[in-house]
């Protein structure tokens, strides 16, 4: 008895508390779907819990993104109120408005979701109208709560944007990940064009030096780069690579290579190759073939891969940490480490989690607009077909 | 002429950094020092410890026994053939050689990782939670994507877009942000988890106290990642032609057979190309452990942030660069032996379908 006894108690310390939840859940989930195989229900059920933590965690960050630390220490949803407050007329007049707005969007979503595929004009017009709605009741809640001079909750977006400086870090995010996707995509289009299009010694070679690439972690590069580019500078125009933008961008996009070529190659694969040999007799130089012919045609899935590598970009968090040490240069993600580091010990949550909000709203709109492309792409770039 | 700056970017940046990275790994270098210095594999010897060192030729033997073993009953012996292989599919006789070999590399990873004692201790329980993050967070990674994959494919299913986006969308955000998040999540006081359960009246738990840590960053990591492999999953089961369900069913099978004898086969491949991507994905894993806490110690580190913090954010000011430079060597190697595994697990039947 002892020895069982020991023994659970050895398994119980063992198996971590936290871990425990998600353990006990996956067991229940097990047992369930055992039972009831053939029932859906387990299915439906976990599906639909885990969603709702989803978006009872992302409701939880804004709803405390709006508020001040005193409220939400004491009552987490009292930032809520400052758009609601009872005993303003407008603010309620806007509330009801804006649930309304919001009625519509779920209604029309449940009409659009059962016309058929064929309706493309009425699903369009859904779609344009549902957005349209929906920006309407975020505008007039924040419209009456700016009239009423309920401006509390921009306080911790102002001070993240300015003081923390989320603001200064979105420019250079978005300097550095447009720059660098742009030259990848010209740069790998290029270069897939020739690996697929053109005939020349050494082609195989080269493509599957890329592709081998792939396997290299970016872990191995970080210090061979590190001490390289440290010593480089271009004294004309004082340039150098370590702590300048321009200089993360050429690592992203060299980095982003191997990828886009991989990517991209079987793209122009899948692009009939008759259309080089009549370019060619119409007289069109190789570069003239490309630039007016493939690279338009090729326009979906240059696309994709400029998708990918924004996100990929936008989100790096390694390269950036260490080849970035001025505070003015700093990406997004390394300046909301940096947040959470100097605000380990003061109790400033709402100011960090408007810093998350403002982290996660340029890849949640990319995400929202683009899903489709997004999802096609990953399919494309894994399972075969 | 179109090829060239591509590969006038890649050699310079990514190729000769990467080859440079194996002459740097046999180096002491401070990073401040203008000159390294050459200690051969003395880093490589710090990591795995004299035992390793001493017994270099033996398990090098060893090694060369097992390829030698299973080649030989591969060639030699038709017998081994006889597990449904044809004599004629060379390229299944060659994935079956190398099974010893793997078994016998991963007993030599047990043997250091379990019985060595000697060699730098921080840098083996970095490897150990590697590890453990690949396969705990694999294990829970595949249940879930599977079971989200299987409810998203339900035919009647109201507002799948809504959950495919709220599923799918953690793994878009950056992994700094997931960190950030989550971190605040366990909050003891504050946290979102620690009010539900106080909401049913549950005592608080700390969840980020030293032992609970990885574990911790573990469950983030599912919450964030198991989307994608959901979507491939999803498109993977898309592409299984109707007709093979619908004669299953007229011939009676349950639910549970269809899954087990139709869906799971079919996918297979798509099955081995989502592992191969979160074994690599899993071992290279940085930002979410690394942004997760501020400082590391031995339960809640991974090879990549230990390497990190050698190399560039020593609080001594000692950068070990060369040192550094080793793990990720070894980091390397490890990525490219299970991904090579994992590539001869796959068989080559594919199904044309």
């Amino acid at each position: 008895m002892a020895a069982t006894e020991q023994l659970i108690l050895a398994a119980t310390e063992t198996i971590e508390a936290p871990f425990m939840i998600l353990v006990w859940f996956t067991v229940g989930v097990v047992i369930l779907a055992a039972i009831e195989w053939t029932r859906l229900a387990v299915l439906y059920a976990v599906k639909t819990l885990w969603v709702s933590f989803s978006v009872l965690a992302f409701v939880w960050v804004v709803i405390t993104s709006m508020g001040t630390s005193a409220d939400f220490v004491q009552h987490p949803g009292r930032a809520l109120t400052q758009f609601v407050d009872p005993n303003c007329p407008l603010a309620i007049a806007a509330a009801v408005v804006a649930l309304l707005l919001v009625g519509g969007i779920v209604a029309l979503s449940y009409r659009t979701g059962r016309l058929s595929e064929q309706a493309r004009t009425a699903r369009r017009l859904s779609l344009i109208a549902r957005i349209v709605m929906g920006a309407a009741a975020v505008v007039v809640v924040l419209a009456a709560a700016h009239a009423n001079g309920f401006d509390r909750w921009t306080v911790n977006y102002s001070r993240a944007w300015s003081i923390a400086r989320m603001g200064n870090y979105m420019v250079n995010s978005a300097l550095i990940s447009v720059g660098a996707v742009g030259l990848i995509m010209l740069v790998a289009s290029m270069a897939a064009y020739a690996l697929t299009r053109l005939e020349f010694p050494g082609r195989e070679a080269v493509l599957y030096s890329f592709i081998a690439a792939l396997a290299i972690p970016g872990q191995l590069t970080l210090v061979p780069l590190y001490l390289m580019l440290r010593t480089w500078r271009i004294e004309a125009i004082d340039f150098v690579f370590m702590d300048s933008r321009f200089g993360l961008t050429i690592i992203y996009a060299a980095g982003s290579l191997p990828f886009t070529i991989f990517l991209l190659t079987g793209f122009f694969r899948s692009l009939p190759g008759e259309l080089s040999e009549s370019a060619a007799i119409d007289g069109c130089g190789e570069m003239a073939t490309f630039r007016k012919i493939y690279f338009p045609l090729a326009a979906p899935g240059l696309t994709t891969a400029a998708i990918f590598n924004f996100i990929f970009i936008w989100n790096e968090y390694n390269f950036a940490l260490v080849f970035i040490t001025n505070p003015e240069l700093k990406t997004l993600p390394v300046g909301l480490y940096y947040l959470t580091v100097t605000q380990q010990y003061a109790a400033e949550w709402p100011a960090l989690f408007a810093g998350i909000v403002i982290l996660f709203a340029p890849t949640f709109s990319i995400f929202l607009v683009l899903q489709k492309q997004i999802i096609a792409g990953l399919t494309l770039g894994s399972v075969k077909g | 002429m179109l090829l060239a700056p591509a590969v006038v970017l890649f050699v310079t940046f990514v190729g000769w950094p990467a080859i440079q990275a194996f002459w740097i790994a046999l180096h002491t270098w401070t990073g401040f020092s203008p000159r390294a210095e050459w200690v051969g594999l003395q880093n490589f010897r710090l990591l795995f410890g004299d035992t390793v060192f001493e017994q270099a030729w033996a398990i090098a033997g060893v090694i060369a026994l097992g390829a030698a073993v299973g080649l030989i009953c591969q060639f030699f012996l038709p017998r081994f053939n006889s597990l449904g292989l044809s004599r004629r599919s060379l390229g299944r006789i060659r994935t079956w050689a190398w099974m010893p070999l793997l078994l016998l590399l991963a007993g030599v990873l047990f043997w250091w990782l379990y019985a060595v004692t000697d060699g730098d201790s921080f840098f083996r329980a970095c490897v150990k939670n590697n590890f453990m993050y690949m396969v705990v967070g694999g294990v829970f990674h595949f249940l879930y994507a599977f079971l989200f994959a299987g409810a998203l494919n339900l035919p009647n299913l109201r507002g799948k877009k809504f959950y495919r986006t709220m599923i799918f969308f953690p793994s878009f955000i950056s992994v700094v942000g997931v960190a950030v998040l989550w971190q605040r999540m366990y909050d003891v006081r504050n946290g979102l988890l620690n009010s539900l359960l106080q909401a049913i009246s549950i005592e608080p738990i700390e969840w980020l106290s030293a032992d609970h840590m990885f574990y911790a960053i573990i469950s983030a990591g599912v919450w964030a990642g198991v989307g994608s492999q959901m979507i491939l999953l999803v498109a993977g089961m898309q592409r299984i032609p109707p007709t093979y369900f619908e004669a299953a069913r007229v011939d009676g099978a349950t639910e549970r057979h269809v899954f087990l004898h139709i869906t799971l086969p079919m996918i297979k491949e798509v099955i081995m190309i989502t592992l191969t991507l979160w074994v690599i994905g899993s071992l290279k894993v940085f930002g979410l452990v690394q942004a997760f806490a501020i400082t590391h110690d031995e339960k809640s580190s991974v090879i990549s942030v230990r390497q990190y913090e050698l190399a560039f954010s020593n609080r001594d000011n000692i950068y070990q660069m060369g040192f550094a430079t080793a793990m990720a060597v070894v980091l390397l190697l490890l990525i490219v032996i299970l991904a090579m595994a994992l590539r001869n697990l796959r068989g080559r039947d594919e199904l044309e379908f």
